[in-house]
């Protein structure tokens, strides 16, 4: 599979696995993407090795009466590949919102 | 939506989602989104969250799930499997050329006509106020009585109106077009522009492409804003474009105004289909109109268009409407009762151009869908011949692991191919088709503005449409070919098996073909009657040897000056060798244009509740009904006494006069006009004043002298042809009336030939689809028997060892061809009797069912079949007997 940078999507999808969301209604409700761009992004990742997936614990769901869930966790690769790509996305110039009556700290006026 | 019912849908769309995700992912996508839509629905139940807005989260992630699913298939079928089949479709169609030629123009051909329809459709009903923002937030107010709503507005009521803050509008604006005279070096000339009130370009999101466009300010006091916006189009024509046109003063109808601005490109006025030059405040309106129309409510002269809010619904609107109509009716009962306000998209305006040609336009959509189905039926024959031939390739494909499925999508994936190599060329037919549309519409004396071509929506519709008939002719012949056994002949070693039914299927695809070519065909002859009924058509006025100008006194708006103008070039018109009669007249019949209606009251008459009173009318000069040849019932014409100050008088036709004065004579009554009682000193024949299919109507006549126009048409009624005269009159006109421009001079048969066009262009156009639909039909009917009697030669052959006659030979092929052409014609004569009556208002009195249009159709294609089956006949009746029987 392809090695390419990832896109923001996938990149917000990375990110929101990393921060804890691991089912797939909750990666959309968390990025505010739509289901259609999630779902592929989680299995496009799976396939680059940056993320792992696996079913709940049948007790789990049993227990609440319903089927299991697949799950998703970061890997190695995949927290290598979100540390770089949240670097490159640092790296936006500051730009000045002001016109709009935007003020203040978004994004402060700084090199680097 | 219940929890359970929002459970089931999502079950049902998973259950579905599963048939497109692929084999080798199908089980897990389905767990994974069942899984997690159980867990939502549990948890938000349980939370008490159900609601609408989460409901259509959960259904907006359904869509998701789809569209997860396609994506698998896409991704993870094994193999780039679509990109397979189309490179495979497009190596078999280049191996087989002529037949790719053959497929490519058939289909192109039927996807050309409908993209050139839909290009004209966009143009003229879609589009026909193009250059504004958000057009499908525009619609136009009409008002309306009991039996019409075509009316136009009155300046108070529309201020009411616009003043109501009626939910769903925006804004209202109003405007009325007409022709201007603008001051040049060398004199004068006519120019098409509108007086508009001044909220028009806010309303209709128009911006300035140089200086600003008018506002609102620019229009409140009456006579103190003489400032004017041009049209990009007219800024470019007759100003080359000049950058310092903004703050120059033009001279319109001999006033100055102040170029204030240049009005965004691409934007040619409020009205549909016309190209205005000039844009006015209405509070100029005195240097325009005599009258006082701006305080006058009973008087309507403005159309209107509305913004309307985004998502307002055409209903709820117009139940606002309804309620500022009462109350305008309560307020000012006398012009107002019975009147309401009716809400229009802009292609269902009941007037002006869009009104004409919406009915042309809904038969030629129907005509050229019929022909791509024809299209689509010959083409799917024609493949289905060939795919009954590939049996033995497709086996091999099958023996090697194919399935069903991947053998139809290798088949679709060559008429997909096909179907858009034919969109490129329909578009490429669409760009060409350009100036055929003017090719129908007469000369007219008004700027047409219809920008028919292609552009992007035209290229979506062809795109879409050449997919969608590439996967339909290439769906029925694919399932077709790869059904049954298909690998058992090939063991066998047994020739191509399946003949028959794929015979029987080609078979009802002729007899769908030979149908459709029936309606056509009928439709073609029908229009072409009703072409020869409009020729025929009594339209009140006598066409032969006449000559009509227009004469245009707007310089001049006082009316006495105008008025010795009209008297002078009257006079001078009588005295030309030549001319037998001349007059002066508001406007003809049978024009679209010029239309002044108001309501009058009768004197003796009482109008039932809700009664329409509005009546039409035009000022003439006298001598009008001579020149024109309309019959004057009784009474006298209008004289050189009937003058201002003398008594008001009037002149009503026929239908006036029964309508009013039923079993006495008009000749006396008295009808109130505005604040003046005018008295009926003759009636005259109807005529048809608007369109050849209008409904017959009142009319009535008030002589020039008493009710002023700064613009009329002078008419003559010569003893030559009338062209001959043209010089002569331009002449005279320019020494009796200097600087007084004459316009579009026209014969009055090319005047009457207008109103035909509608007529001309359907039973052209049909029966240029009816032709090729007869040609596609016998083309297709050719197939099928060549094919049916290559596949009989063994059987022809002991048929005719046995003792069989070339003519019975004969007989049996064309006869099998007939007998399809026969269940085609009968299938097609009930569709036809069925179709055309939707049609019938268009007919002018030509019946749906005219026998003569159903018999010619039936001869027509009777004759065509059989000329298509004659030569593969000939053929089988000249098959050496032994040589047929060696055949395999």
């Amino acid at each position: 599979m392809g090695t390419g940078a990832l896109s923001f999507g996938t990149v917000a999808v990375l990110h929101a696995v990393a921060a804890g969301h691991r089912f797939g209604f909750d990666i959309v409700d968390a990025t505010g993407l739509t289901a259609g761009s999630v779902y592929p992004a989680l299995d496009r990742l799976e396939d680059r090795g940056y993320l792992r997936s696996s079913w709940e614990a049948a007790g789990t769901a049993q227990a609440e009466g319903r089927p299991a869930r697949r799950y998703f966790q970061l890997t190695a690769e995949g927290a290598q590949a979100l540390a770089d790509a949240l670097q490159k996305h640092r790296t936006f110039q500051p730009v000045s919102l002001e016109a709009f009556g935007i003020r203040g700290p978004v994004p402060a006026r700084r090199r680097g | 939506m219940r929890p359970a019912t929002l459970r089931r849908a999502i079950g049902w769309g998973l259950a579905a989602g599963a048939r497109v995700a692929p084999a080798v992912a199908r089980d897990r996508w389905q767990a994974q989104w069942r899984a997690d839509f159980t867990h939502r629905c549990d948890a938000l139940e349980r939370a008490g969250l159900l609601n609408a807005r989460t409901t259509r989260g959960l259904v907006a992630r359904l869509g998701g799930a789809l569209w997860h699913a396609a994506w698998l298939r896409v991704t993870r079928s094994g193999g780039d499997i679509v990109g397979h089949d189309l490179a495979h479709a497009v190596r078999a169609l280049i191996a087989r050329p002529l037949f790719t030629l053959v497929a490519v123009a058939t289909l192109a051909l039927g996807i050309g006509a409908n993209a050139v329809i839909f290009s004209w459709i966009e143009a003229t009903l879609l589009d026909p106020v193009p250059g504004i923002a958000r057009r499908q937030d525009v619609a136009a107010i009409y008002v309306t009585t009991a039996t019409r709503e075509d009316i136009s507005l009155s300046y108070p009521n529309y201020r009411d109106l616009r003043d109501a803050a009626v939910p769903g509008i925006e804004g209202v604006a109003v405007y009325a077009a007409g022709a201007l005279s603008l001051q040049t070096p060398d004199g004068a000339d006519r120019l098409w522009g509108a007086i508009v009130s001044g909220n028009v370009f806010e309303v209709l999101g128009v911006g300035a492409a140089l200086g600003r466009v008018l506002t609102s300010a620019d229009d409140v006091t009456p006579g103190g804003h003489p400032v004017v916006v041009l049209s990009h189009q007219a800024w470019q024509r007759r100003y080359g474009g000049r950058a310092d046109i903004v703050g120059t003063t033009i001279v319109l109808n001999d006033r100055p105004f102040t170029v204030v601005g240049v009005a965004a490109r691409g934007f040619h006025g409020p009205q549909s289909l016309i190209a205005l030059e000039a844009f006015v405040p209405a509070a100029m309106l005195s240097a325009f109109m005599p009258g006082d129309r701006l305080s006058s409510r009973g008087s309507g002269w403005l159309q209107s268009l509305v913004r309307l809010a985004p998502g307002a619904s055409h209903p709820s609107v117009q139940a606002g409407l309804d309620v500022v109509a009462q109350r305008l009716a309560a307020e000012y009962p006398d012009v107002n009762t019975g009147r309401g306000f009716r809400l229009f998209p802009l292609w269902r305006q009941p007037s002006g151009g869009t009104a004409q040609l919406l009915p042309v336009m809904a038969v030629l959509a129907g005509v050229v869908s019929l022909l791509l189905a024809l299209v689509c039926a010959n083409m799917a024959g024609l493949l289905l011949a060939r795919a009954t031939g590939r049996r033995r390739e497709l086996a091999v494909r099958v023996s090697l692991g194919a399935s069903r499925g991947q053998l139809v999508r290798l088949l679709v994936a060559e008429t997909v191919v096909l179907g858009l190599v034919a969109g490129v060329a329909a578009a490429l037919v669409t760009v060409w088709s350009r100036p055929l549309l003017f090719a129908f519409i007469p000369p007219l004396p008004l700027p047409i503005a219809i920008d028919a071509g292609l552009n992007l929506r035209v290229l979506v519709f062809a795109s879409g449409l050449s997919l969608l008939a590439g996967l339909l002719i290439g769906l029925l012949p694919g399932l077709h070919a790869s059904r049954g056994d298909l690998v058992g002949p090939l063991k066998d070693g047994a020739a191509t098996g399946g003949t028959t039914r794929g015979g029987r299927l080609r078979q009802a695809l002729i007899v769908a073909q030979v149908a459709v070519a029936v309606v056509l065909l009928v439709s073609a002859g029908l229009f072409g009657r009703a072409l020869g009924a409009a020729r025929r058509l009594d339209v009140g006025f006598a066409a032969r040897n006449g000559l009509v100008g227009t004469l245009d006194v707007a310089g001049t708006v006082d009316p006495a000056r105008g008025l010795d103008i009209y008297r002078r070039v009257a006079d001078a018109m009588r005295t030309l060798p030549g001319v037998e009669a001349a007059a002066l007249g508001q406007r003809l019949p049978l024009s679209s244009t010029d239309s002044s209606d108001r309501i009058v009251a009768v004197e003796g008459y009482t109008p039932a509740a809700g009664e329409e009173m509005t009546t039409y009318y035009a000022s003439v000069g006298p001598r009008y009904f001579e020149t024109l040849q309309v019959p004057m019932l009784e009474g006298r014409d209008f004289s050189e006494r009937d003058i201002q100050g003398a008594p008001p008088v009037a002149i009503v036709n026929r239908l006036m006069a029964r309508r009013y004065w039923a079993g006495r004579s008009a000749l006396g009554g008295r009808i109130k006009v505005g604040d003046t009682w005018v008295t009926v000193v003759a009636v005259v024949g109807d005529g048809r004043y608007a369109s050849v299919t209008e409904t017959p109507r009142a009319f009535m006549y008030l002589p020039v002298e008493q009710a002023f126009r700064p613009a009329m048409r002078v008419v003559l009624r010569t003893s030559v042809p009338p062209d001959a005269l043209v010089p002569m009159v331009r002449q005279t006109l320019a020494r009796v009336a200097p600087g007084v421009p004459l316009f579009d001079v026209q014969t009055l048969e090319q005047h009457r030939a207008f109103s035909f066009f509608v007529f001309e262009m359907a039973a052209t156009l049909l029966a240029v689809f009816g032709a090729t639909a007869a040609l596609l039909a016998a083309l297709g009917l050719y197939g099928v028997i060549a094919q049916t009697v290559a596949a009989r030669t063994r059987e022809i052959g002991v048929r005719v060892s046995l003792g069989a006659t070339r003519g019975d030979v004969w007989r049996m092929v064309v006869g099998q061809g007939l007998t399809l052409t026969a269940i085609g014609l009968g299938v097609g004569l009930a569709a036809s009797a069925a179709v055309t009556r939707l049609f019938e208002q268009q007919l002018l009195g030509v019946s749906p069912l005219d026998p003569l249009a159903f018999v010619a159709t039936v001869v027509v294609l009777g004759l065509t079949a059989l000329a298509a089956c004659a030569a593969p006949a000939r053929r089988a009746a000249r098959l050496d007997p032994m040589r047929a029987l060696r055949a395999e």
